[in-house]
């Protein structure tokens, strides 16, 4: 008798402080491997309701029996291919072709065929002799988690390979030619190119730069490593597992228990490093290589978080689809984000909140002490966004409550007092120069405090209405800089003088950013005036402004309302043809 | 953390944890009913939910 899947108390409370001890780890595997059984299963019942479905290769039974058979010899190798993370991204792909979700420029039996590419890898990893008909997508044949073969001279895009053979021995016989490996299937050959494998102390990993559903999205072609890419990794992987499993030994268990698959991918632009996970990708990871090895513990942490997260919402509900449009203040994006987003974003940072507390430990620099400083305020402040959402159910709401005690507990950790400010600050700023991209004032109170400011008269006390949110539609033409210079001066005075020297080097970078990251806030507020005056919607400038007048009370009103400063700003110019001094129009708006 | 720990917390999917392939061929299609359909379901979105992290490690 089948039953659902249990999930204790602990485990679910011990994953909510952002943790998870190995127990609720190991539970999370054994129910991924459940949720790829049944995404198996559908895929077959959805395929076989569809006799057309396979076009010229054996009906997709055959494969599941070659896989069957596969798992009675040795179960063993065959397990980590079942709950190989790709493996289940394939499947919803092919739920989604079956139901007519997506689009996919393969033909349906090729897409449906790499069932019969998981089984030919299960029959070559268990020893079987076996023969399988296999899809060929431009001119190659993945057999997952075990290599590519490279089919000779086939011209069309799509086309039939006969897969086959038997202990230490595989061909891949397509229309043209055919690929024939004997010995060592783990190392490159004529044709045929071997799966990459990372190992670290308690690692060992997948290093997959062939799978064209790697990606997550669409079909990705492959990428092949050269030599010197894979030893960069592999050093990168061996220096970053030493440090998790000197400095953060909870988080190497914890990822040694799940974390099965990366995936190389280029970085998302100069000096920027790309990381990503997917819903249905338990344990996998797409990622640039980091440049050091904190990096990449850190980028390891963040996305196993939402991997953690993911394979939680698998089991239960957090929130509800409530229909509503609702977006919300992420502290980590320009954009207003979903709920989904918002816990999703919030749980990540809750981990890598945890990473530098414990990181500081052993890095008393202030790079690490302000890591942590802005993620446990960032994410904090978050949390008791959620908290509020009536969306969550009474297990989501749970799972905040057990954020957020972690999180207060850290906040009332000490970090030294400049590089707190230093953190709070750079919170501030991003907060407001949010508010002035997606917030709009009560037009009604505008016009009543410009009337106010051109009779010169004290700022009347009106009820100030709650201001609209209207999402910006285009990624911002003028964007913050200014965390970033904080970060290069705090990790890297020699990169940030290069930086100073160059500022082109860090786009939307002016002048004025660089008085204030350097100490000298009076240069700045002079730069920040001048852009203002320049450009009245700049809204870098206004909040920049204000993060430079932090300490009066212009600067409060520019970080807390810099949306309502701005606008009335505007009105007062439409009204009278000159624009009012911004510092004293902010000094007069104040922030009650 | 929120008061007593009760009683575990049940879920939607079923337990195949311990079932062979063949098993899972097997198996009433029912019982498979609440796990796929959640899945399913979200399959039928527009988009794969992937989750990129490009703002806050801007390491220059």
């Amino acid at each position: 008798m089948t039953r659902p899947h249990q999930l204790a108390r602990a485990d679910f409370d011990s994953l909510a402080t952002g943790g998870g001890g190995p127990n609720a780890i190991r539970h999370l595997v054994t129910t991924n491997r459940s949720k790829h059984l049944a995404l198996l299963r559908a895929v077959l019942d959805s395929a076989e309701a569809r006799p057309d479905s396979h076009g010229p290769l054996a009906p997709p039974g055959a494969a599941w029996d070659l896989l069957a058979a596969a798992q009675r010899d040795r179960p063993e190798v065959v397990e980590r291919l079942l709950r190989h993370p790709v493996v289940a991204v394939w499947a919803v792909h092919a739920l989604r072709r079956l139901h007519r979700a997506t689009t996919d420029p393969a033909p349906l039996w090729v897409a449906l065929g790499y069932l019969h590419c998981v089984a030919a890898a299960a029959a070559v990893l268990a020893g079987l002799r076996f023969s399988l008909d296999v899809p060929v997508a431009d001119g190659a044949v993945v057999l997952p988690t075990v290599g590519l073969a490279r089919v000779p001279h086939v011209r069309e895009r799509w086309a039939v390979a006969t897969a086959g053979g038997g202990p230490g021995r595989l061909r891949v016989r397509g229309p043209t030619g055919t690929v024939r490996v004997d010995g060592d299937l783990t190392a490159d050959a004529d044709g045929w190119w071997a799966a990459h494998r990372l190992r670290g102390p308690a690692a060992d990993l997948l290093l997959d730069d062939l799978d064209p559903f790697r990606g997550f999205t669409g079909r990705l072609p492959p990428s092949r490593l050269s030599e010197d890419e894979l030893a960069r990794w592999q050093t990168g992987l061996t220096e970053t597992w030493t440090l998790l499993t000197e400095h953060h030994a909870e988080t190497a268990a914890a990822l040694a228990t799940g974390l099965t698959v990366l995936v190389p991918r280029p970085p998302a632009g100069p000096f920027q490093p790309y990381s990503a996970s997917a819903e249905d990708a338990f344990g996998c990871v797409a990622l640039s290589l980091p440049p050091t090895a904190v990096d990449f513990a850190a980028t390891f942490v963040h996305e196993f978080q939402h991997s953690k997260l993911c394979a939680l919402l698998d089991l239960v509900e957090l929130h509800r689809d409530d229909g509503s449009d609702s977006r919300f203040y992420a502290p980590w994006r320009d954009d207003p984000r979903p709920l989904g987003g918002l816990l999703q974003g919030t749980y990540s940072f809750v981990g890598v909140a945890g990473f530098w507390r414990a990181q500081r430990r052993v890095d008393d620099t202030p790079l690490a002490h302000f890591e942590f400083a802005h993620w446990r305020e960032q994410t904090r402040r978050a949390a008791r966004t959620l908290r509020n959402a009536p969306a969550l159910t009474s297990l989501g709401r749970r799972f905040v409550a057990g954020m957020s005690e972690q999180l207060a507990a850290w906040c009332a950790e000490p970090v030294p007092a400049d590089v707190l400010s230093t953190a709070r600050l750079a919170a501030a700023d991003h907060h407001a120069t949010w508010r002035l991209r997606h917030l709009r004032p009560d037009r009604e109170h505008v016009a009543a405090l410009a009337t106010a400011w051109l009779a010169e008269r004290a700022r009347p006390l009106l009820p100030e209405p709650q201001p609209t949110m209207i999402p910006a539609t285009e990624a911002p033409d003028d964007p913050t800089p200014r965390t970033t210079l904080v970060r290069a001066s705090l990790a890297d005075p020699d990169r940030f003088a290069a930086m100073t020297a160059d500022p082109r080097t860090v786009p939307g970078t002016t002048e004025a950013d660089l008085a204030l990251v350097t100490g000298d806030p009076r240069s700045a507020a002079d730069g920040y005036l001048d852009l203002v005056r320049d450009r009245p919607d700049h809204a870098c400038a206004w909040t920049g402004l204000g993060h430079a007048l932090h300490a009066q009370p212009a600067g409060a009103a520019l970080l807390h309302r810099p949306e309502l400063v701005r606008a009335v700003h505007r009105e007062v110019q439409l009204r009278c043809g000159s624009a009012p001094d911004p510092v004293r129009l902010a000094a007069w708006i104040g922030v009650t | 953390m929120m008061g007593t720990p009760a009683a575990d917390l049940e879920t939607d999917l079923a337990d195949l944890s311990e079932l062979s392939l063949a098993q899972v061929r097997t198996t009433n299609g029912s019982v498979l009913t609440g796990s796929v359909a959640r899945l399913v379901a979200r399959t039928e979105r527009a988009v794969h939910v992937v989750l990129e992290n490009s703002v806050c490690r801007d390491k220059r």
